[in-house]
């Protein structure tokens, strides 16, 4: 039992941080547009190799542990890199243990590479407009013509308009019972038939519609065994082992609350220290507390191992259960704690009351999403119940 | 970075459960609380043999050593059992106080009886209206030729009534620093009045009235408030390892009737109303006990952990009685019968509870540990 960063790994978390601090200084300096900003920093956490951490090293990773890429993720989000930035890489590990842990050597050696250098940014196209975590329904169809597949259906919530490439969870065997009708494919969103509708979201960001019509897909970017969607998802030993401890990140929760105890100390509100207020003190107590276990239930997860070397299911669904629970709860209670200065947000409200710029109304608003991202939690509760409790059906 | 137990970890804890499972049944436990029995002594004993009363006490003075996270593993697995023995109060709190603070002599003299279980220690620190807060302690050492004369009331102090040292907290009356005294419990001018609480455990309260202590045995190596109150502090850690042993087997109890009992033609925990409530308990149990396990830790590296052991307790403050009653009530009326034995655990938990530094006085000092 250790709970110190190694050597290694804390020499890691300090060029993370110098690394994302530099690019946005550049950035701030060259006036480089965002969009070219968040590319170049995201490649640049390529050439460092951190988006490979645990894939191979005969396909363009590290090699490394798995714990060493939630020590990763957790940093980039605790040294603040952009939004646009952390998706991706997020997103990214999650189709990346997809294609480790199923794909076969063929689409492994054409995408992992990529993927591992930063140049190939993938989203996840799996919610549909009429079926979300129940994948059973999903009506998305790819058919096999010849050496491609041919897909049509509507995918939501996905970032692809961002991205170069999508893991679509896709319908190959309509007529097989209930758990082998799907597959997992690769798809390059730059193929014809393929358009995007934006959502924008309550937070600021936009979310997609992916349209597929008739787009054709190369048989070889088939992700593992036909038929097998569902197990690489839902099964125990499925790619959620690293989807949901990623989504548990504690490091951006970590920052926003570091921050915002800077700011408020000196807060004056109703002719005192607003951190003279006693609920405002229970708050804070409560919510450090919260964030000490949710960055323990994070670690240990991580710190896990199931057979297929990746975190154990159960230890990751109650990492993200808890924690993306606590998003809520936690912005809830920043933005209380500020009453009517909570609601300001932007650059103008920030010129005059510095607390605006801590983007606590953004992350208020984003807060519910990960809970029901990565599937909602009701459903990780019954899978917990399940494999963990061995309660019964 | 390795959050999980190792070889040894996980051997030690199965040769405690193993002992305890074997020793230490269920029937034992409701025997010491139903009959009013202190404690089991034969448990104890066979404790000693094992060498368990000498946990973290140096082994030149007969103990075992062991370190922090060894002692919790131990005393989660105390908990999972009710183990009836007063090794925290002996062992824990008089083995690490005499420790840091006692001479050499008293070391030799105290230590190896201790983990021999020859002895057993209690620890006198709250008084009403005081609570324990250091400074505010209003029981007064008095120094004259042979020693000090203590005067005061002391409150909820485990096993006093049957101690033979209590480790007793007094203002020192020439300067604004307390002494820790060992008082015999047989001294004329104290007395002792067991109280009953609500887990059949008895806590006393003591009146100490010209009670005379000779110069030996006043603890000499304190020289600050601070350090006495972080040791106290640190002794938490495994307070709350108890409680992680006891609430986890409060929700397997839980778990093992939901699977059994059917209603509506179905075992009830295949009810999703259910199973969530038993998944957030989990969750909420796992979160303490890795809590414990990092603060046990930082005390193993001799960091401070004032601010985690802190977490720690309002974690035990937060989530105890919702678990227990929770369990309670998936387990049905039959568990508040007195005969059901997930009432002795819920009591047991709630009793710990209690016990450690109050809710609001860990939320202050959380709140001034993160910088406010």
């Amino acid at each position: 039992m250790n709970f110190s960063f190694t050597e290694e790994q804390q020499r890691m978390r300090d060029e993370i941080s110098h690394v994302v601090t530099e690019a946005k200084a550049r950035a701030r300096a060259s006036g480089t547009s965002s969009s070219d900003f968040t590319s170049q920093l995201y490649a640049e956490l390529g050439q460092h190799g951190w988006l490979g951490m645990f894939v191979p090293q005969e396909y363009g990773g590290l090699g490394r542990e798995p714990l060493d890429y939630g020590i990763f993720i957790e940093t980039l989000h605790y040294v603040g890199a952009p939004e646009i930035v952390r998706t991706w890489a997020d997103i990214n590990s999650t189709v990346i243990a997809a294609l480790v842990t199923f794909g076969s050597p063929e689409t492994k050696q054409k995408f992992l590479p990529g993927m591992c250098k930063g140049e190939i940014k993938s989203s996840l196209c799996w919610s549909e407009p009429d079926g979300g975590s129940d994948g059973h329904v999903h009506t998305t169809r790819a058919i096999e013509e010849g050496e491609h597949f041919v897909v049509n259906g509507v995918k939501l919530w996905n970032e692809s308009h961002r991205c170069t490439h999508t893991i679509a969870f896709v319908k190959t065997d309509p007529k097989a019972p209930r758990g082998q009708a799907h597959s997992a494919l690769m798809i390059d969103l730059a193929s014809p038939g393929v358009s995007m509708n934006p959502y924008w979201m309550i937070w600021g960001l936009r979310r997609d519609e992916t349209v597929f019509e008739n787009v054709k897909v190369p048989k070889e970017n088939l992700v593992g065994q036909k038929k097998k969607g569902w197990d690489y998802w839902y099964g125990r030993g499925g790619c959620q082992c690293i989807e949901w401890p990623m989504l548990a990140n504690v490091g951006l929760l970590q920052r926003d609350f570091e921050r915002f105890i800077e700011r408020i100390k000196e807060f004056i509100c109703e002719g005192k220290q607003l951190t003279r207020n006693a609920t405002t003190r229970r708050i804070l107590a409560d919510l450090s507390l919260d964030l000490q276990v949710a960055r323990l239930l994070y670690y240990r997860a991580w710190s896990s191992k199931a057979e297929n070397g990746l975190p154990d299911l159960s230890l990751a669904g109650m990492s993200k259960i808890f924690t993306t629970e606590l998003w809520q709860k936690l912005y809830t209670g920043m933005i209380n704690i500020l009453g009517q200065y909570g609601q300001l947000e932007g650059r103008l409200a920030g010129s005059k009351h510095p607390i605006a710029t801590l983007g606590i109304p953004t992350n208020y608003k984003f807060s519910p999403a990960l809970a029901i991202g990565g599937m909602p939690t009701e459903i990780e509760r019954n899978i917990i119940a399940s494999l963990k409790l061995g309660l019964p059906e | 970075m390795e959050y999980r137990f190792s070889e040894q970890q996980k051997m030690i804890r199965s040769q405690v459960r193993d002992f305890l499972k074997k020793e230490c049944p269920r029937t034992l436990v409701k025997e010491t609380i139903q009959n009013k029995l202190d404690y089991s002594h034969e448990l104890y004993h066979k404790m000693s043999n094992l060498g368990w009363l000498g946990i973290m006490i140096p082994e030149e003075y007969g103990g075992v050593g062991g370190d922090w996270i060894d002692s919790a593993i131990f005393y989660e697995e105390l908990g999972r059992a009710l183990a009836p023995v007063p090794h925290y109060s002996s062992v824990v709190i008089g083995g690490q106080l005499i420790g840091a603070f006692g001479s050499d002599t008293q070391k030799e003299e105290l230590l190896p009886q201790i983990a021999s279980g020859k002895i057993v220690l209690a620890f006198a620190l709250a008084e009403p209206q005081n609570g324990s807060e250091l400074e505010l302690l209003t029981t007064r050492a008095n120094a004259n030729k042979e020693g000090y004369i203590l005067n005061g009331t002391k409150l909820f102090v485990n096993y006093a009534h049957i101690a033979d040292y209590i480790i007793t907290v007094a203002q020192l009356a020439d300067s604004n620093k307390v002494g820790l005294f060992l008082v015999k419990r047989q001294e004329p001018g104290l007395s002792c009045t067991p109280l009953d609480t609500l887990s059949g455990e008895r806590l006393c309260e003591i009146t100490l009235e010209g009670v005379k202590v000779s110069q030996e045995h006043l603890l000499p190596k304190l020289d600050d408030n601070e350090k006495l109150g972080e040791a106290i502090l640190r002794t938490k850690v495994l307070r709350c390892a108890e409680m992680v042993g006891i609430i986890q087997t409060a929700l397997d109890m839980t778990i093992d009737y939901s699977k059994q009992r059917i209603e509506y033609d179905h075992p009830i925990g295949s009810f999703q109303a259910l199973q969530h409530k038993m998944v957030d308990m989990a969750i909420a149990t796992e979160g303490m006990r890795w809590l414990v396990y990092y603060a046990a830790w930082l005390n193993s590296q001799a960091i401070r952990a004032n601010k985690e052991t802190m977490m720690l307790q309002l974690e035990a403050w937060q989530i105890c009685d919702w678990l227990c009653t929770q369990a309670v009530h998936i387990n049905g009326a039959i568990s508040l019968s007195r005969d059901h034995d997930l009432s002795m655990y819920w009591m047991r938990a709630k009793s710990i509870q209690l016990n450690l530094d109050p809710i609001g006085f860990v939320e202050q000092g959380i709140v001034q540990e993160i910088g406010i």
